[in-house]
């Protein structure tokens, strides 16, 4: 499983975003606001998903913010971290 | 020498009754330097005016005599006809020479607005002696009655600009026309100036005057009369020609029907801080002179002469009211004269040596008043000078921010009270400290709860906390509650201006917070809007780590925090919620390094809709739970601390209670409610405990509104 697919279906688990299938979650959908629809708070939840499913640490929060934009961002963010 | 467009908007009047013999003469001479002359003939009776043909000059006749006065307004209302703005009047007796016309030409183009006067230099010539104390006699009455001074009030050859003729209304007609209108002029605001002119005074015979020694000199007297007591009036006149800067001509009156326009401008006049310090300074001088009962006309006649505000002056000179001053200056005259203070008070020293204490009164009073005077001087001068500063300044910021304060109708944390008066508390703190500030507090706030605005603001809260006051106790509560924000307030800036050691803070709990910060988990302290936070943080600075404080500061918010006084950097760092994703990234990045945390608990912030609804104080308010989500997320325990003032200078801060968060409670509020529940109870035991310390000025509980009893 890719990360980008794996982060779609712990997004829709931890978040429990109803009636939400991953495929519908485009790669380029903004996570805040209009697309998925998270809001400010959201973002500690992001945090602590991140840290869970992917043993990655957000620590700064200026490396944090633009991973933050889309799925594909924040998928690239985690890929460049594990590896 | 003069600009010939002057020559345009001008003309030259000669009135003339019964100086045939001259006229002609007179006339002639004016037209070789100005192309435009009117004759008026006051009702002559020798015919002078068939001596004028063949002469380029317009020529109006009274079928009576009337007087200098009515030719004069005549030739005026013939030049605003024809569109001219200034006359310039010249005797047809021939003791004016009009080659000093262009001298006039040249003065009207410098200053438009004035009314110009020709001074005779009667040094080079012989002239009668009756004539130099007249023109003195008439000097000195016009600069009590106006404050202006002119060389030669009594000169016929004048420049007026012809709007002063539109706009003043004059009540004589005959000689005394030429004083009044210099008086009502100089009180309408136009300058009077002199010009020097050359003098040629026709020998005994030769000169014809139609001076009416007795009746003319009691219409005089009579004109001196009632300008004299009008110029007494501390009433302002209306001014024609604005004396201000700006150069506007607007035409200001006062009236009845708009009494505080009225009082405004009463004040304006002549109220430079100069002026006014000066006014001041004259009004305790001769207050403390024994002048029994007529210090008012006196420092009214003072005022006329020096061009000093009256009410200013006046109102200073209440501070001598018996019995102090006079009392002051007794004991100083005493003093004085025997060495020794006087002490014994009986019929004695009071009565039978009445004559003894009047005359070291007015000794006493010749050694204090000009203490006094300087005192009193300077105080005004120095407080003026705050005032006027503070004036200008709030002028250029007020429009902006009463626009925007317009524009957004919700809550906001400003303060009331405007800049000035925030200033006038610092400067209190600056000069006397704590208790200079704490005094005029009592006084403003009471004002303040004398609104309804301000007590319905208060009884939000109030009316929860005592269900059971009346009418009464609530006006009381609220002016309690008000007075311990103002102390607040005060207390705040006094720990920036003077420094932290002016309050003395204690600790509560400090066992149980280092413990918890032991756990190097980042502490979240919840705080809410009671005592004063910013002045109980010094307590904290035994804690090595960072604090941050989520913080929404308003653009013009004029309440200035502590470090902002004290001009150093702020000793915490401020995240602001309205940045990048509420500043929530932020947030969690310093509880991971392990950091304090900061936030309010008992109100939402700006545009976070992240609220959960809790019972408080017998109804539902909504708090935020991002601190209980960030818990969560975290791990770090939730700190809560409230600060409160116990007396003058002391404040405690108290651990009232720590709440845990489990981890993993994930999305939604509702799972956070008990714990925000948790926050709010320990707020009701705080309100329990301080109830005027809970600041809170609006309905938070705006679902079930409360009875209401303000």
């Amino acid at each position: 499983m890719s990360v980008k697919e794996k982060l779609k279906k712990v997004l829709i688990e931890d978040l429990n975003l109803e009636d939400v299938e991953p495929e519908e979650i485009e790669d380029d959908m903004a996570l805040f606001g209009d697309g998925l629809g998270l809001d400010s708070l959201d973002a500690v939840e992001l945090v602590v998903i991140v840290q869970k499913h992917f043993g990655v640490e957000i620590k700064d929060m200026e490396e944090g913010r633009p991973a933050f934009q889309t799925l594909s961002t924040l998928a690239q963010y985690i890929e460049e971290r594990m590896a | 020498m003069a600009a010939p467009d002057e020559r345009l908007n001008s003309f030259v009047v000669v009135p003339v009754y019964n100086h045939a013999e001259t006229l002609r003469q007179v006339v002639e001479a004016v037209l070789q330097h100005h192309p435009l002359v009117l004759v008026v003939d006051d009702g002559s009776t020798d015919n002078g005016a068939a001596n004028l043909t063949g002469l380029p000059v317009e020529l109006l006749s009274h079928a009576q005599n009337l007087g200098k006065g009515a030719a004069l307004c005549t030739a005026a209302e013939w030049g605003i006809k024809q569109g001219l703005t200034h006359m310039i009047s010249i005797d047809a007796d021939g003791q004016h020479d009009p080659a000093d016309l262009p001298r006039f030409l040249a003065a009207v183009e410098k200053n438009r607005q004035a009314l110009i006067v020709g001074h005779r230099d009667f040094a080079q010539q012989s002239i009668p002696g009756s004539s130099r104390f007249g023109r003195k006699f008439s000097n000195f009455w016009l600069r009590l009655q106006t404050g202006s001074q002119l060389k030669d009030s009594q000169s016929g050859f004048r420049a007026y600009p012809l709007f002063v003729f539109q706009q003043l209304n004059f009540w004589t007609r005959r000689y005394n026309f030429e004083i009044e209108i210099l008086v009502r002029s100089a009180w309408a605001g136009v300058e009077l100036q002199d010009v020097d002119i050359s003098v040629y005074y026709p020998c005994g015979d030769e000169r014809i005057s139609h001076f009416r020694g007795f009746m003319d000199n009691w219409r005089l007297t009579l004109l001196n009369t009632h300008l004299t007591l009008r110029s007494i009036v501390p009433w302002p006149h209306r001014k024609v020609v604005e004396t201000q800067r700006d150069g506007s001509e607007a035409i200001k009156t006062l009236s009845v029907i708009h009494p505080l326009r009225s009082i405004r401008k009463l004040l304006q006049e002549n109220s430079s801080p100069k002026q006014l310090a000066l006014a001041a300074g004259v009004g305790v001088l001769l207050g403390t002179l024994p002048l029994l009962f007529c210090h008012t006309i006196a420092i009214l006649f003072v005022c006329g002469f020096f061009r000093l505000n009256k009410v200013a002056a006046i109102s200073s000179s209440q501070l001598c009211m018996p019995p102090f001053v006079p009392a002051l200056c007794i004991e100083a005259g005493y003093f004085f004269r025997n060495g020794s203070w006087l002490t014994e008070f009986s019929m004695q020293t009071l009565g039978y040596q009445a004559a003894q204490r009047l005359y070291e009164w007015l000794l006493g009073s010749l050694l204090l008043a000009p203490l006094l005077a300087v005192a009193v001087a300077g105080i005004t001068f120095w407080l003026a000078t705050a005032i006027n500063r503070k004036d200008n300044m709030h002028a250029t910021d007020k429009d902006s921010s009463r626009s925007e304060r317009a524009a957004r109708q919700e809550w906001t944390s400003r303060s009331i009270g405007s800049s000035w008066q925030h200033q006038f508390f610092y400067r209190m703190i600056r000069l006397g400290g704590r208790r200079a500030a704490y005094i005029p507090l009592y006084f403003v706030v009471f004002y303040y709860v004398l609104l309804l605005s301000v007590r319905k603001k208060c009884q939000f809260y109030l009316a929860r906390r005592f269900p059971q006051a009346g009418a009464w106790g609530g006006f009381w509560n609220s002016y309690r509650m008000t007075l311990e924000l103002g102390k607040v307030l005060v207390d705040r800036a006094l720990v920036g201006i003077l420094g932290p050691e002016q309050i003395h803070v204690e600790l509560l709990g400090k066992a149980e917070l280092l413990q918890v910060l032991a756990e190097n988990k980042g502490v979240i302290l919840v705080n809410a809007h009671v005592g004063c936070w910013q002045v109980a943080m010094s307590a904290l600075g035994f804690m090595k780590t960072p604090v941050n404080l989520l913080m929404q500061r308003e653009d013009g918010d004029i309440d200035r925090h502590y470090f902002e006084h004290a001009g150093i950097e702020c000793p915490y760092r401020i995240i602001d919620p309205r940045g990048d994703l509420g500043g929530v990234l932020k947030m969690v990045e310093v509880l991971k390094r392990g950091e304090v945390l900061s936030v309010m608990g008992d109100r939402m912030l700006g545009e976070d809709r992240n609220g959960v609804d809790v019972e408080f104080m017998g109804g539902t308010v909504t708090v935020p739970f991002s601190a209980y989500k960030l818990a969560s997320a975290t791990g770090a325990p939730i700190v809560v601390l409230f600060s409160y003032k116990t007396a003058a200078a002391r404040y405690e801060l108290k651990l009232y209670k720590t709440i845990r968060v489990p981890p993993g409670l994930g999305r939604g509020s509702n799972v956070f409610q008990p714990y925000a529940r948790e926050f709010a109870e320990t707020l009701e035991v705080f309100c329990a405990e301080h109830p005027f310390q809970f600041f809170n000025f609006f309905d938070m509980w705006q679902n079930q509104p409360p009875d209401q009893n303000c």
